[in-house]
């Protein structure tokens, strides 16, 4: 009885922080017209597609844009790669509302107004690009220095060696840093409520709802089939993986 | 030839100085520079009593919901640090697994669940939204403790109580620190949460910036407020720093 009284903190926390989700799952399944509103009604549907098609068209942008920036980072001098790294570090601690306000003085001083699309492209791009990096570059570290310059001395092209030599090593970060960035792309609102022109993703249609006081059950169905997925993939992942592993030791 | 490797970088080192070096530079401009060099704004800013009370409010709350975190992620995180079950990794995945869900939404049905608003809501769920990220590395930090200082401890007559207190707590101070920056720093700029779950006595400092932006189109004001904020982030960043580079060259324990 006393080894599971122990586990009392850990239980404690986990009903903390499940409590909203628990509360948001049977808000869903009491109003169960809303799992086929979801996919019948236009006026959400909108929402929905722009967040996800936002999520992947950046996140694959920044995971471009970081496989390319990892193979000249591990050959920079040492002050430059510092500076860098400092650099690609400010996003990632900065407060989402001083990065937004930032981004907003940005497109005022540049002029650019109702770009639609592009300037969300752009915003979470950036809130992807720097967590991307940090997954692929040690990965690109491990990597044998001379592998690069093997395949130009071998008559490589330099956009051969990185196509045909270094991408297929570091394809696994790639993909992890890929879903990463298309995950924060997905739960971000700040910087989408001050960047988008009109352009409506979940997070802002919830917001104006808020307003309202009346939120869409359409989102709290939504929620419970994302948050259904990713507690099913978990537990395959754990069950089948990480056994598999522990039997390899 | 050689050299070909720095130019795939180029890309990347521009996208960040256009994004990220220059809005800064901007911030700084707006705060400073508008018709000519002046610190004028930070002088009123800091000497209004209404915009410090706000400043300390909002650290006051980030603050005590740090506290909290450490009270309720500590234990826990102690429990999965000591434990041999084969459960850990499936349980930290599932404390981590809420913050999948949109950070707006959770906020609000928290706020369904209970009637009152004011300021210890807002530090319920400054606390909800955060709490993993003060778990993670104080759990790393416990996950990391030598056994052989326990055993130690043990050996020269220390109960259990006394080990905890001499050795195994300072020892993890570091993760304690880091977690409490991690939790500490995006809670005192959190806007939308403290306007939901508050009342008319939490006004905090992310909500003035968005007024300022929002109702009042005062950049330079909002500027003002945006550089007090990142100040906060550098602090925190730089303890950061120094913290690991503490670690580095005492082998990695603190």
């Amino acid at each position: 009885m006393k080894k599971y009284l122990l586990w009392l903190p850990v239980v404690i926390l986990l009903f903390f922080l499940y409590l909203p989700i628990i509360s948001i799952v049977i808000k869903s399944f009491g109003n169960i017209e809303s799992f086929g509103e979801l996919f019948t009604s236009k006026k959400y549907i909108g929402a929905i597609a722009n967040t996800f098609v936002i999520a992947i068209v950046s996140s694959l942008f920044a995971t471009i844009i970081a496989t390319m920036a990892v193979v000249g980072i591990t050959k920079m001098g040492r002050r430059n790669k510092t500076a860098t790294m400092i650099v690609n570090q400010l996003p990632i601690v900065n407060a989402d509302i001083v990065v937004s306000f930032s981004l907003v003085l940005l497109f005022i001083t540049l002029g650019i107004y109702n770009a639609g699309y592009l300037k969300l492209f752009f915003c979470h791009t950036l809130i992807a690009l720097p967590f991307v990096l940090l997954t692929i570059l040690p990965r690109m570290r491990q990597l044998d220095e001379n592998l690069y310059d093997a395949a130009l001395d071998l008559g490589a092209t330099p956009f051969g060696a990185f196509w045909r030599v270094i991408i297929p090593q570091l394809m696994p970060a790639i993909v992890n840093g890929f879903l990463l960035g298309f995950t924060l792309s997905l739960d971000d609102f700040v910087i989408t409520q001050y960047n988008n022109d009109g352009i409506h993703t979940i997070s802002t249609v919830i917001y104006s709802a808020i307003a309202k006081k009346d939120i869409p059950n359409v989102f709290y169905a939504l929620t419970t089939i994302i948050f259904g997925i990713i507690l099913v993939g978990l537990c395959v992942y754990n069950f089948m993986f990480l056994r598999k592993r522990g039997k390899q030791k | 030839m050689k050299n070909s490797r720095v130019l795939f970088s180029v890309p990347y080192l521009i996208f960040m100085a256009v994004f990220v070096v220059f809005p800064l530079g901007l911030l700084f401009y707006y705060a400073f520079f508008v018709q000519g060099f002046s610190l004028e704004r930070f002088g009123n800013y800091f000497s209004s009593a209404d915009e410090m009370a706000t400043l300390f409010r909002s650290i006051g709350f980030a603050f005590t919901a740090a506290l909290f975190c450490i009270l309720i992620g500590y234990p826990a995180a102690l429990i999965l640090a000591r434990s041999r079950s084969k459960f850990v990794p499936f349980i930290l995945l599932l404390l981590t697994a809420p913050m999948w869900v949109n950070g707006l939404l959770r906020t609000i049905a928290l706020g369904e669940l209970f009637a009152s608003r004011g300021a210890f809501m807002v530090i319920i769920g400054l606390t909800m939204d955060y709490l993993p990220f003060m778990l993670m590395p104080i759990y790393l930090v416990l996950k990391n403790i030598d056994k052989a200082y326990l055993e130690a401890s043990t050996d020269l007559g220390a109960n259990k109580w006394t080990t905890f207190y001499k050795v195994v707590l300072p020892l993890s101070m570091s993760g304690i620190i880091s977690g409490f920056l991690m939790v500490f720093t995006p809670a005192v700029s959190t806007y939308y949460l403290s306007a939901y779950l508050g009342d008319n006595t939490t006004f905090m400092l992310g909500e003035e910036l968005n007024l300022m932006f929002t109702k009042n189109h005062d950049y330079s004001g909002g500027a003002v407020i945006a550089i007090v904020l990142l100040s906060f982030v550098l602090i925190s960043f730089f303890i950061t720093n120094w913290l690991s580079k503490l670690g580095n060259k005492r082998g990695g324990i603190i």
